[in-house]
């Protein structure tokens, strides 16, 4: 169960960080690095989150729908 | 329309005249009474429902023209990039009220619905008097099995890669976005266009994973809750993968024309956000429909 609360934690944090860079979109209006960086680690945290949940199914410390696949 | 080439820079820019909205009300009207006529199975209603989408196209493609032709001119003064900023916010805003109430219809059946079928929490009396041989799982077409047998697509194989062409995606847009702030241009129309040949890779199997689902798996839109959740996620989540991959193309051609500059360039801007997000949404439905 905590493997799962863990995912949605880091899907939150993901989501977040989307929020800001339209924040800095509205305020910042082009004409600094704020929205990129906002989402540059949008998608690192993204392709970490990916990483770590294929890592998790191969390894079996967590199984799509709660089915384990023998 | 611009029919003024002299504009006052501190009035909000009105054009004069458009011809447009009229056109897009008779676009849309026609697209209307075809799809009507169609699910009407009247004979010649898919012509007037392709006619009406053909004008709808006709008039996008010439409103939106415009537009860009007004911004170039710099005829747009702070006021007006402030009301496109704040469109974005609002169509953005509607955007995540549309994909809550999908997933929150995935949630609430999975969550709620089911396990009281199966007579946990307040179903125990509609457990026992109506579907007493119904234990709850998911997924499931629930206990009058609609739709019939049908399998699910595992996460591993298409999903799983479609995720990491979208994600791939996402890294391609971020390394465009950054060449523009540095004013690298080859280097932002080479990866804007990955990110837009990644797009329609995506839906290429995406398309593919539905044939599977509908000829071999049993899997439909009419497979009971499972089935009409996921279509109506993955598929409306393919519409918008669409309209991204069609509004990079768009931005792909104006970055070439070199619309943009290192700090004006909210076109840019707003669609690289829009795939983000748009990817984001994936991520989402690849952790709750496929994996949690």
């Amino acid at each position: 169960m905590w493997q799962k609360l863990f995912i949605v934690i880091v899907f939150i944090a993901i989501v977040y960080n989307l929020g800001a860079g339209l924040y800095f979109m509205m305020t910042d209006k082009g004409s600094t690095n704020r929205t990129v960086n906002a989402l540059t680690r949008r998608i690192a945290i993204s392709i970490a989150l990916f990483a770590l949940v294929g890592i998790s199914i191969w390894m079996g410390w967590i199984a799509p729908h709660g089915v384990v696949v023998r | 329309m611009g029919q003024t080439e002299t504009h006052d820079p501190n009035i909000y820019y009105v054009p004069h005249a458009s011809r447009w909205p009229i056109i897009a009300t008779l676009a849309l009207f026609t697209t209307m009474i075809g799809a009507a006529l169609t699910v009407n199975k009247v004979a010649v209603g898919h012509y007037v429902l392709y006619a009406g989408l053909a004008a709808l196209v006709f008039m996008l493609f010439g409103w939106f023209g415009d537009v860009i032709r007004e911004s170039v001119k710099g005829f747009y003064n702070r006021q007006v990039d402030v009301s496109f900023r704040m469109g974005m916010i609002w169509f953005i805003f509607s955007e995540v009220m549309f994909f809550a109430a999908f997933f929150g219809a995935l949630f609430y059946a999975r969550m709620f619905v089911v396990p009281w079928l199966g007579g946990e929490g307040d179903g125990a009396l509609t457990h026992e008097f109506i579907w007493s041989g119904y234990s709850s799982a998911w997924p499931t077409n629930g206990p009058l099995k609609v739709g019939g047998m049908f399998e699910t697509i595992g996460a591993w194989g298409l999903p799983f890669l479609n995720t990491l062409i979208l994600l791939t995606s996402g890294i391609t847009v971020t390394i465009a976005h950054h060449a523009l702030r540095a004013g690298e241009r080859g280097k932002l129309l080479t990866f804007l266009g990955v990110t837009v040949a990644l797009g329609m890779l995506f839906l290429y199997f995406q398309a593919t994973e539905y044939y599977h689902a509908y000829h071999e798996l049993g899997l439909t839109l009419g497979s009971g809750i499972y089935g009409s959740t996921f279509f109506m996620l993955t598929g409306f989540h393919g519409l918008h993968v669409t309209l991204g991959t069609i509004m990079l193309l768009v931005i792909w051609f104006r970055c070439a024309k070199g619309h943009f500059s290192r700090d004006h360039h909210f076109g840019f801007e707003a669609v690289a956000w829009y795939w983000h997000f748009v990817d984001v949404v994936w991520l989402g439905l690849f952790l709750f429909v496929y994996v949690l």
